[in-house]
């Protein structure tokens, strides 16, 4: 049995089953949902069957490199967490590094000198050239 | 028609389009230089910026950057083995061989001006085959656009995966998607969760944004630091390759790459068109070990089926690939409808995007040569830990443009993780965003054509061009089943 096929089955199912109890009660506009959603719960059941009988094969990550993509999510999380109180410049000028010294790179004056300049380049992208605000935080937003 | 392609050509020539192209072309080329940052990745990060620019400068920006992605590929693929994009992969065979042979320039170059064949080919294909078959489908009516859009979901789900189940949930998934907000012709509110924001819907830049940057930057972590810093020194060696020798390669592959390009969901034009120019080669024994006409044929196929791929999602709102799909997405976000109208009543976008593709094809040669090659050939010292940051720092700042909010940026994540966790169970992730483009129209043309059959759908299944949709799409959907088959075949035979 391929575990991977049981659970994106479940999924399918979970999902399907969910917009099919949640159209019920919209009338005609319920009818393409309700159609689109029986076709997954169709395709998921069958996926789940043939979990079984003929599992497929996706080369799983070792241990580490479950760890290192977990932790490149988790400081993704926190710099979008950051940006709306610290503001895009200083969010971004404390990521890039972090994530870079935490997958393991050394090379000081690369992250450093890449950070500044990147950083600076998107902002005047957005700002001068796009005219589009980014957030410059609670701090900045008092001023 | 001809009036129509000059005036667009006129459009394409302000500086500001110009501007864009050349733009684009160096961006999609240093972008298609990274390993791991692929045309596709490279598209969806470039949408954000063309949310504010004029149609014809943002899709010159687009076009260079999808010509520049597959010319780009190549670089790591002579140099070091490593395909940039997935489309370079049959490049490293006989790229590489080269580069060791102490051709690295040439080789560089050959498949720059190989591109740029291929791509211009591919972007007259466009012109000439697009009209007519965009004139075909102004005759469809609802019933047979909802067939159509049927078959093209069916192709990709089918074709784009390795198990066509995972196709159908992950193409659903985005049928679904897309009937988040106000039902269009009831007015009434679906799956929002009394959530203002949903009321318009996802944002299909959100969406596409999250998918496809958020999950292959976070792959890149997988690898340790290293980085690719052995590259070969660039000397140009004059003679290492002729025109009469590549000239049959480079018409036969851009004809392979239309042809497939044009299927929806077909991503196989690259091998094909190599198999081919090797089973009619003088010298087939040198192919992978440093032929000129295998190097040829790989780079300019690539190029022939961008614009080749566009043929469907332009004529028929039906998108050939994932790219296509990226494409039709940002023509959404400008206020177009892909589909045959879009040639009567913006014949100046098609035309010109046409052009555009063209121009940026022929930008490679100048711009995809050894000199520029020097200058990437740096960037692939930039180790995956620390594109990584910059590529979700891009991402961020695209999702917050979109419409100044935070709340894109919290749900292009939330799709990120929807992203990395379909790839991990081995969902595709294309077929969602082509669930999400030809959703509305689908769902749209269904109910007129219901509509004006007064709720009887025999009719949706006895017109002419619907049963031959119809038959189209159950072959799509035995796909698998021939493959399987054809295979059991060979390995029988052999």
């Amino acid at each position: 049995m391929s575990l991977r096929d049981t659970i994106a089955a479940l999924l399918g199912l979970a999902i399907g089953g969910a917009f099919i109890f949640m159209s019920r009660n919209i009338g005609a506009g319920g009818m393409f949902p309700r159609v689109v959603a029986g076709i997954m719960v169709a395709a998921s059941l069958g996926l789940l069957a043939k979990a079984f009988f003929r599992p497929s094969a996706i080369a799983p990550m070792n241990r580490e490199e479950i760890l290192r993509v977990t932790a490149s999510v988790v400081l993704t999380l926190l710099y979008i967490a950051a940006v709306a109180p610290l503001g895009f410049i200083v969010a971004s000028l404390i990521f890039i590094p972090a994530t870079a010294y935490t997958l393991g790179l050394k090379r000081h004056i690369m992250i450093w000198v890449t950070t500044v300049v990147f950083v600076a380049s998107v902002y005047l992208l957005f700002q001068a050239i796009f005219g589009t605000p980014l957030p410059r935080g609670l701090l900045l937003d008092q001023f | 028609m001809i009036e129509n392609i000059f005036n667009s050509l006129i459009l394409i020539l302000q500086w500001e389009s110009v501007a864009a192209m050349v733009i684009g072309t160096i961006i999609g080329m240093i972008m298609g230089a990274l390993p791991g940052v692929s045309g596709t990745l490279a598209v969806a990060l470039a949408i954000p910026f063309t949310y504010e620019l004029s149609p014809l400068t943002a899709l010159g920006l687009l076009a260079g950057i999808h010509n520049g992605t597959s010319q780009g590929g190549a670089i790591p693929a002579v140099l070091l083995r490593i395909p940039g994009t997935p489309g370079a992969i049959c490049t490293t065979w006989d790229g590489y061989p080269l580069a060791q042979q102490g051709h690295a320039g040439a080789a560089i170059q050959l498949s720059a001006i190989s591109s740029a064949v291929g791509g211009m080919i591919g972007a007259l294909s466009l012109v000439l085959l697009a009209p007519p078959l965009a004139s075909v489908a102004l005759a469809f009516g609802p019933a047979e656009i909802f067939w159509v859009n049927v078959f093209g979901l069916t192709a990709i789900a089918a074709m784009l995966g390795d198990d066509i189940l995972k196709g159908i949930i992950a193409a659903c998934f985005g049928l679904l998607l897309g009937t988040i907000g106000l039902d269009e012709s009831t007015g009434m509110e679906r799956f929002t969760f009394d959530r203002i924001e949903l009321l318009n819907g996802l944002s299909m830049l959100v969406v596409m944004v999250g998918l496809f940057s958020f999950p292959p930057s976070w792959e890149m972590a997988q690898k340790t630091v290293g980085g690719a810093v052995d590259t070969f020194k660039l000397v140009m060696t004059k003679g290492v390759w002729k025109v009469q020798q590549v000239w049959r390669a480079w018409w036969k592959s851009s004809i392979i790459g239309i042809i497939i390009g044009i299927l929806p969901g077909s991503s196989i034009s690259g091998f094909i068109a190599y198999a081919e120019i090797k089973r009619t080669a003088r010298e087939p024994e040198k192919f992978g070990k440093g032929s000129v006409e295998g190097l040829a044929c790989a780079e300019c196929v690539n190029n022939a089926d961008n614009a080749a791929s566009m043929i469907p999602a332009l004529t028929l709102g039906v998108p050939g690939g994932t790219i296509a799909a990226l494409m039709l997405g940002a023509l959404m976000i400008q206020g177009f409808q892909p589909g045959p109208q879009l040639f009567r009543e913006s014949p100046q976008i098609v035309y010109g995007y046409a052009w555009q593709m063209f121009i940026t094809s022929a930008m490679l040669v100048v711009l995809g040569g050894v000199v520029a090659s020097r200058l990437f050939a740096h960037l692939l010292r930039l180790p995956n830990v620390l594109l990584l940051p910059l590529i979700i720092v891009m991402t961020v700042a695209g999702s917050f443009a979109a419409q100044n909010s935070m709340w894109d940026v919290y749900i292009a994540f939330g799709f990120g993780l929807i992203g990395l966790g379909m790839d991990r169970l081995g969902l595709p992730i294309a077929p969602v965003i082509i669930g999400m483009v030809l959703g509305g129209k689908a769902e749209f043309s269904l109910r007129v054509a219901l509509l004006l059959t007064q709720g009887d759908p025999m009719p949706l299944f006895t017109r002419p061009i619907c049963m031959v949709m119809i038959a189209l799409t159950l072959l799509m959907l035995s796909y698998p089943l021939i493959r399987r088959g054809v295979a059991q075949l060979r390995a029988w035979f052999t």
